[in-house]
């Protein structure tokens, strides 16, 4: 479904008064996403997982090479099929206006693809699905706490039933008991509405629950594509390391 | 709406808006409260003491100074208030165009600006006015001209500031128009700057006028203008202080609770003070 | 002797009547690593945050927080500042938004440097970077002269590190200090907390969602439950035989995740071996 080919991303900044300097974030990364899959992809911060995320979502423009959905380019696809691209942000405290109430943050990709019959009962709908009280329908972002508050984002990008769904760190800012929660909801909603996640993340152990594939991107590259059962085949030097540091909580004291 | 609600709850707003609008409805209603003719000038009553015949007395030409006060409402207040509107009107258009718009485009309103930018205010002023000539409406639209590019750049930095939220991200994914995202979020963001902004330039643009009305290049004598009273004035300063006191208060006044309101304004306008009415009522 | 006693430390919003904390308890030794649990919104931030003053003027603080001979609640101004920064620091949570967009990393925390342990500006200087090699951050000198924007989310919580580290307090309080960071940066930031505590004998309250962190680190362990404190008690006894019915959600809330992660990372074969013996 979604093909990133080959894809390079330079940002231009000011070195000295004779010129620009190119900072290279991303150097060739290509990978391939099938229909009804979750990908994960991982890599330290700074390693350039936002700026492709932007990129994916036709934000920006990549300087070198393609990204294709369904065989189209990414403004052309969500042109033609608005409404089936949507994204859940790291920060929570920004990714809804401040002065939306939550009934109108979840309202709004509804009332841009015009489709405003039963919007009400809709709405009511998504918070039961992602599981938060209708009480909370008339409060404002800054009254909720993080997890009701990512519940909401997550609400607000199913709501127009996209085929396709970007994580940046959704659930990074959460607690680990509020992740669990929302990391089973995201399972059953994949199943259910038959969608296509790509999940960024750090933290190799939640990626590893959700995702089927999971990708390791280091210095703007991708160093290691692995199947998510069989991450011990994993034979680049930064993807072992990063898997050998995972902090292993045991119930049992060592 | 909570707006309302809070501007209602802070004392100062309330005075500073019922000052304005005394102001205001003075100047709309000024034929019928005027005791006097503004233009009529009566040698005889020259510099004449407060009385109940002239209340606050009568300037050089023998004129009542509270029927000159009162009608130079219309000129001084109305006409600025005008000029705001449109100077603030033209600078977020272009600011949001230039912002939201990026690069050519932005490139092209910004070289404008910084060309428009580049002249004094006042000395473009005049030039605009000696080239279109004297009048009233020759002022309004040389003041426009001459502030509508310093909006325009604060606009383009708050919405480009705003322009990389999340929110906004999430609109452009989910295929909301540029319109919607203007109006639903852009808009709102920048009114509170918007409106200290404006409340701020309100005493600039009120004296603008009055200079321009001393040089003969605005408003021609003898139509009242506070600014042109307080320049007549200004000679018999010694003599008479009353002449000058009376359309300095007068602008003093009437500045000030402009920009206590524009401060009251601001903070009725801070999104984290909204809280849902579940909670006001607690 | 305990460093910092806590009796009975309750919050309540003035606006609304609203108890945000309601008694919490507990001690901290020096050389020892107190870790506080809970969902967010349990209140493990504004309860450290009150021991330091730092709360917002309509939270009303009650209670005892002794330290070194002053009770932290009732005391004013100077006193507070005094030991705020240079006997107690804490490392924020939203550790993108704690520096100053304007200056460099360098100037700020010079700056804090000189303010706090009186040094010259060279030393300080020297300081920052010695701090800075110690969180392992590659070309200390050049992260020095950037600006806070230039630098990642998880660059920024170390440097934040690294320089509450410098300062050498008696006591630090890190909330959630390793939620930005991958694993190979969180074993970093964990192995330095522990050399920093043999070392200078500092105390650490670690604020923090993720158990298996807490668990490297804490002797004590406090599990906050919306304002209400859960279980107390030592962290090894607690993780194994966890009293509270809230405690043992989170024991296995955690371990699910962990297990998926285990058995991926374990050969087909060995995984049925593992299966057969039940261990999983």
């Amino acid at each position: 479904m979604l093909e990133v080919k080959d894809v390079y991303k330079d940002y231009s900044r000011q070195g000295s008064i004779f010129g620009k300097k190119n900072q290279t974030i991303l150097a060739g990364v290509s990978f391939c996403i099938n229909q009804g899959k979750c990908m994960g992809l991982v890599g330290e911060s700074g390693s350039g997982k936002s700026t492709l995320s932007r990129l994916i979502l036709g934000l920006e423009q990549p300087s070198c090479g393609e990204i294709l959905m369904e065989n189209e380019t990414i403004a052309d696809w969500r042109k033609n099929h608005r409404g089936q691209m949507s994204v859940v942000f790291q920060d929570y405290t920004t990714s809804v206006n401040s002065r939306f109430t939550v009934q109108e943050a979840i309202a709004e990709p509804l009332l841009a693809l015009k489709s405003t019959d039963g919007l009400r009962s809709h709405i009511l709908e998504l918070l039961e699905r992602v599981e938060l009280p209708v009480r909370l329908l008339k409060r404002y972002p800054h009254e909720l706490s993080g997890g009701e508050m990512q519940r909401v984002c997550l609400a607000r990008a199913i709501s127009t039933q996209p085929r396709f769904i970007l994580f940046d760190e959704a659930l990074s800012s959460l607690d680990v008991y509020v992740q669990s929660q929302i990391l089973e909801l995201l399972s059953t909603l994949k199943d259910q509405l038959n969608m296509t996640y790509l999940f960024i993340a750090h933290d190799l152990q939640t990626v590893s629950w959700l995702c089927d594939q999971v990708l390791f991107l280091h210095q703007g590259r991708i160093v290691e594509q692995l199947n998510s059962r069989e991450l011990y085949k994993a034979q680049n030097g930064y993807a072992k390391r990063l898997l050998a540091s995972v902090n292993l909580f045991s119930g049992n004291p060592f | 709406m909570l707006f309302w609600q809070r501007i209602k709850s802070d004392t100062l707003a309330i005075i500073c808006i019922s000052i304005i609008l005394a102001v205001l409805l003075s100047g709309v209603f000024a034929p019928f409260i005027a005791p006097h003719d503004p233009l009529k000038p009566d040698l005889k009553a020259k510099f004449a003491q407060i009385s109940r015949e002239y209340p606050l007395g009568t300037d050089h030409l023998g004129r009542c100074t509270l029927s000159r006060l009162l009608y130079g409402i219309r000129t001084t207040v109305l006409l600025s208030l005008l000029t705001m509107a449109a100077t603030l009107s033209v600078g977020t258009l272009f600011g949001i165009v230039a912002g939201f718009g990026g690069g050519r485009v932005d490139e092209t309103v910004m070289r404008l600006c910084d060309i428009l930018l580049s002249f004094p205010s006042e000395v473009m002023i005049l030039a605009i006015v000696g080239m279109l000539g004297p009048g009233l409406a020759n002022v309004v639209f040389a003041s426009i001209a001459a502030k509508w590019a310093w909006y325009a750049r604060m606009i383009r930095s708050t919405v480009i500031q705003h322009k990389s939220k999340n929110h906004i991200y999430f609109a452009r994914v989910s295929g909301c128009s540029s319109l919607h995202i203007i109006q639903k979020h852009l808009l709102p963001a920048i009114a509170c700057d918007i409106t200290v902004l404006a409340t701020l330039d309100t005493g600039w643009v009120i004296l603008s006028i009055s200079g321009l009305s001393f040089l003969s290049l605005g408003v021609q004598a003898p139509t009242p203008e506070w600014g042109m009273m307080l320049n007549e004035a200004k000679n018999i300063m010694t003599t008479h202080p009353c002449q000058m006191l009376v359309p300095g208060l007068a602008i003093l006044t009437t500045v000030a609770s402009f920009n206590f309101l524009g401060d009251s304004i601001q903070d009725a306008l801070e999104p984290k003070r909204n809280y849902s009415e579940s909670r006001e009522k607690r | 002797m305990t460093l910092l006693s806590v009796r009975d430390l309750t919050i309540r919003d003035k606006r609304n009547s609203e108890v945000l904390i309601n008694n919490i308890s507990f001690e901290v030794e020096p050389h020892s690593c107190l870790g506080i649990v809970g969902e967010s919104g349990s209140g493990k931030t504004i309860a450290c945050k009150s021991i330091l003053g730092l709360t917002s003027p309509w939270l009303e603080v009650t209670g005892d927080a002794q330290f070194d001979g002053i009770n932290l609640v009732t005391a004013r101004g100077e006193r507070v500042r005094h030991i705020r920064g240079k006997r107690i620091c804490m490392v924020l949570q939203d550790s993108m938004t704690a520096f100053n967009p304007l200056y460099t990393m360098g100037s700020q925390m010079v700056e804090v440097l000189c303010e706090k342990r009186a040094y010259q500006k060279k030393t300080a200087q020297e300081e920052s970077v010695k701090a800075l090699c110690r969180m392992h951050i590659h070309e200390p000198e050049n992260v020095l002269k950037k600006y806070a924007h230039q630098l990642s989310g998880g660059m920024l919580q170390r440097c934040m590190i690294a320089l509450a580290m410098a300062l050498e307090p008696d006591i630090i309080i890190a909330d959630e200090p390793t939620t930005a960071l991958d694993s190979i940066n969180q074993l970093e930031v964990i192995r330095n907390f522990k050399l920093l505590q043999e070392i200078t004998g500092m105390a650490l309250i670690f604020i923090s969602h993720d158990l298996a962190v807490v668990q490297q680190l804490a002797q004590q362990l406090l599990v906050m439950q919306r304002g209400e404190q859960v279980e107390y008690g030592s962290a090894e006894q607690i993780f194994t035989t966890p009293q509270h019915e809230y405690t043992r959600h989170l024991v296995n809330t955690r371990r699910a995740l962990t297990s998926s992660f285990r058995q991926a990372m374990m050969p087909e074969q060995d995984r049925e071996y593992v299966r057969s013996k039940r261990c999983l």
